[in-house]
């Protein structure tokens, strides 16, 4: 009896072993993460938008309350869509740059499983009230660890997968993605209290830093260099300039870390460290503009691709986004502008103008190229694939535009003297109109997720066109 | 095969040294030179501020109520210092402002009024998209509303009975505690809130506090402050108040001779701007106080009296007896004390509300002022780029040295 057991503990564990070792299946697991964590995510933002319209909504559920919906929508959209869409697709780029296989299987699988649980963690902690109440820096210390070990563990699976490569030069993605994994557990490790603490107003400095670099130096340089890798791949066109490429990949470490402050302009933090931050975020178009011109010019004769190839359009409307954000951003930063449209809605419309318009559609993109590449089947159905696309663009341009709006009207209005609140009885209908654009937005992930889960564990496909379809001149041909 | 990859050392050491020459920058430098110093001000919070400051951070409150008074903010208080932070483990400063800011909300409202409004702020603030918090204990909005009362100190400051220097009277309720009555309240259940509500509300969704002389009895304690209540008007005392904010001021004799100047002062803009520092400041802190009042009275009456004081706002054609037009010349000759009253008790005979009942008194001050501002300069002279010349010059920069200002300033 005892053998028996042993044998059905170690059958299991080998099945386990193996189920963790099986090829590509980090990527994968991540792939899908990602997209039911952009459902998730997106719906948390949803109930809290509609809270914020109709406040009597839902009352006497603590963990509904908006304060709580609100970080967790934040998070879970950070750390869990877009974190784990980008790693699911660098977890498959490194090793095609590097032509070898990923360091281990294992180690990626198990950094898969401890993500989610982080992220499950995050939202139960905080919903429950548990945060730090700092922001984009919510998650409670003992989360901050599994994230800090998490980030180490992810370092290390990208970098013995780099230092095994067989190709001899690192294209310019690697660049980007084994920077990050050096850049950002560090920008993580002065965001977060429980390793560096600074008490008083310099908590913000310290706060913002994080909080603005978690953009700069994970999400832009996850999501520029997986669109440095894709564009590239799918219009076969060859990357148009290596110079522009050193130049904007060097560039955005030294403006993109210390435009944290402008996020204090009008608070009593030091002058000189506004001005770094300052002129640091308008310095930022020089990284912004050579890998958006390096983009376009690699696009150059295969625009009408777009048509026909569905993660193209992703990439392509997250670069337009990207453009439209980097534009805004460096003008809202400058003193006069931002003392005008600091602490209004336009803020927050810029934040999903680069989250989810930028590199939420990159991430898309890359889990519609990467995943069947990592499970060698065929996308489940294109047409939800489109309605996932429009929805999510219409969605996203509705909520940047209510936004915008409601933040011109909160400006103006206390511009003018009035009270707070009685601006928001004035920008309330606006936020109808977001609450109505978080409706689409999480309607095509519906589809998105539909659609992933139909692909990875279905084994029927739809009888349309395939989602990478060529350019109609060219299916004749 | 390691002999035939092109090597990155040098520029990843290169980028390397970037990132770390910038983290030295803005965020070691910062951490080793940023060091506010211990305000006199300022006491550290009560246990009871602290819990209350722990379920402001639970319940996300931060998201939506910032806690930093800024240059081009009106009604939000005085400007925050970094000292202000001093006790801050955390700072809560904010990102977004769906609801007003915070820095100094402490006395503004009385205990009763916050714990109704976490109930459900619609009681008081119709129109408020504020989430209810009614699922918090009685405890919980209790020492809530003790970290909220113990905020900035809207304006005012008391002198310190140990060193007899004027310091921020920092939560002036800090030995109130409403508990008691606020559940006897609730025990009358519904009814019994919304007929507190009703009360507290009084027709404008702003209830400040009411200027009594329980008020006045504790920021004023010490026996060397009975003297500012012995001043003739309480106008004397808020004037008083309302510039002992500044750090130059902390002797309250001295504010008290300034105060006493300043009612009777001209508020007329010189044709050239004064090139003496003193006499500058002196311009430039009244302009200050009056684009305090600026904000309110867009807000509360320029419905009827119009955006630039005119007498022609919209709700002026509704009515049997027109709104005053302050351009008229004898508004000029109106003090500080007059339009004090003017505004306190209101034009009997016509639709011109008893302000006092909704109004605090320092509120009333800054009405005063800019009314007493526009009436002299026949508009809103150089108020109008008033936030951009305040900006970036530290709060100092307006305080006023006061034997000079009192002699500098040309008299009426």
């Amino acid at each position: 009896m005892d053998v028996s057991m042993e044998t059905a503990g170690s059958g299991m564990w080998s099945r386990f072993g193996a189920w963790l070792d099986e090829e590509h299946s980090a990527s994968k697991r991540f792939l899908v993460s990602g997209a039911i964590w952009a459902l998730a995510g997106t719906f948390f933002g949803l109930l809290a938008a509609l809270e914020y319209w109709l406040p009597d909504l839902v009352h006497n559920i603590p963990q509904l309350s908006f304060g709580r919906l609100r970080p967790t929508h934040v998070n879970a959209v950070a750390f869990g869509f877009l974190s784990m869409a980008n790693i699911g697709a660098i977890l498959y780029v490194v090793p095609e740059l590097c032509r070898t296989k990923l360091s281990s299987e294992r180690a990626a699988n198990i950094l898969m499983l401890a993500w989610n649980a982080v992220i499950i963690g995050m939202v139960l902690c905080l919903t429950n009230g548990i945060t730090e109440g700092r922001e984009y820096a919510e998650m409670p210390w003992f989360l901050d660890l599994a994230v800090m070990g998490a980030l180490i563990l992810y370092c290390w699976i990208v970098w013995s997968t780099i230092l095994n490569r067989q190709e001899k030069q690192l294209y310019v993605s690697l660049w980007y993605i084994a920077g990050t994994t050096m850049w950002f557990p560090i920008v993580y490790l002065i965001g977060n209290k429980v390793f560096f603490s600074v008490t008083g107003i310099g908590d913000a400095i310290a706060n913002w830093f994080y909080g603005h670099n978690i953009l700069g130096l994970w999400f832009t340089t996850n999501g520029i260099g997986l669109t440095y890798y894709f564009l590239p791949k799918i219009t076969k066109n060859p990357l148009y300039s290596h110079l522009l490429s050193i130049v904007g990949f060097s560039t955005i470490a030294m403006f993109y870390t210390p435009t944290g402050t402008h996020h204090l302009l009008q608070s009593p933090v030091p002058e000189w460290l506004k001005a770094v931050a300052v002129i640091s975020s308008i310095m930022l178009l020089v990284p912004v503009m050579s890998v958006l011109v390096n983009f376009w010019l690699t696009m150059k004769g295969k625009w009408g691709m777009m048509a026909g190839n569905l993660p193209l359009r992703f990439f392509i409307t997250g670069m337009w986004f990207y453009l439209l954000t980097c534009f805004t951003g460096p003008f809202q930063a400058t003193r006069w502008i931002n003392w005008y449209l600091h602490f209004t809605h336009w803020v927050v419309g810029h934040a999903h103008f680069a989250l989810l318009g930028t590199f939420g559609f990159v991430a898309w993109g890359a889990v519609y190229y990467v995943l069947p590449r990592v499970t060698g089947k065929q996308w489940y159905s294109r047409r939800l694939a489109t309605a996932h696309y429009w929805l999510s663009l219409v969605g996203t341009c509705i909520m940047i535009i209510a936004l915008t709006v409601a933040g011109l009207i909160q400006a103006a209005a206390w511009e003018q003297g009035e009270v707070v609140y009685r601006g928001v009885v004035m920008y309330q209908p606006f936020m109808a109109m977001r609450a109505l654009s978080g409706v689409l937005i999480v309607l095509g992930q519906v589809f998105f997720v539909y659609n992933v889960i139909k692909t990875v564990w279905g084994s029927e496909v739809l009888a349309e066109e395939p989602l990478e379809a060529p350019l109609p001149s060219q299916a004749q041909a | 095969m390691s002999t035939n990859r092109t090597n990155y050392l040098y520029p990843s050491i290169g980028m390397g040294l970037i990132l770390a020459s910038i983290i030295f920058v803005v965020i070691l430098v910062p951490r080793w030179t940023f060091r506010p110093p211990k305000p006199d001000y300022l006491r550290d919070y009560t246990a009871q501020e602290l819990r209350g400051r722990e379920i402001y951070k639970r319940e996300g409150c931060w998201y939506c109520h910032s806690q930093v008074s800024r240059p081009q903010d009106w009604d939000h208080g005085p400007i925050s210092h970094s000292s202000d932070y001093y006790y801050d483990q955390y700072h809560l400063v904010g990102s977004e402002r769906s609801g007003p800011d915070l820095a100094n909300i402490g006395g503004k409202f009385p205990n009763e009024y916050h714990i109704l409004h976490h109930q459900n702020p619609r009681y008081v603030k119709p129109g408020s998209n504020m989430p209810r918090y009614d699922y918090l204990s009685m405890q919980e909005l209790v020492d809530l509303t003790a970290y909220l009362q113990s905020l900035g100190a809207y304006g005012t400051r008391a002198l310190d009975p140990k060193s007899g220097e004027m310091k921020y009277a920092k939560f002036v309720h800090s030995n109130y505690d409403g508990k008691d009555e606020v559940v006897a309240v609730w025990k009358d259940g519904v009814q019994g809130r919304e007929q507190l509500a009703k009360e507290l509300y009084n027709e404008h969704p702003e209830v400040p506090y009411k200027y009594t002389k329980e008020i006045e009895e504790l920021v004023y304690t010490t026996p060397k402050e009975k003297e500012l209540q012995n001043a003739k008007t309480p106008v004397n005392a808020m004037v008083k108040k309302v510039f002992a904010n500044e750090d130059e001021l902390a002797d309250a004799r001295k504010a008290d001779e300034f105060a006493k100047a300043w009612t009777e002062v001209s508020f007329k803009e010189p044709e050239v701007e004064p090139t003496d520092p003193v006499a500058l400041a002196s311009l430039q802190k009244i302009r200050q106080i009056a684009n305090q009042g600026r904000g309110l009275f867009n807000n509360e009456c320029s419905t009827c009296h119009g955006l630039a004081g005119d007498g022609m706002g919209w709700s002026a054609y509704s009515m049997t007896k027109r709104p005053a037009n302050f351009h008229e010349a004898k508004f000029a000759n109106y003090n500080t004390d007059t339009w004090f009253w003017r505004i306190s008790v209101g034009v009997p005979g016509t639709q011109m509300p008893v302000w006092e009942k909704t109004l605090g008194a320092d509120q009333r001050m800054y009405l005063a002022a800019y009314l007493k501002y526009i009436a002299q300069n026949g508009g809103l002279g150089k108020l109008a780029g008033m936030p951009a010349e305040q900006y970036g010059l530290p709060p100092s920069a307006y305080g006023i040295k006061t034997e000079a200002a009192a002699s500098a300033a040309p008299s009426k």
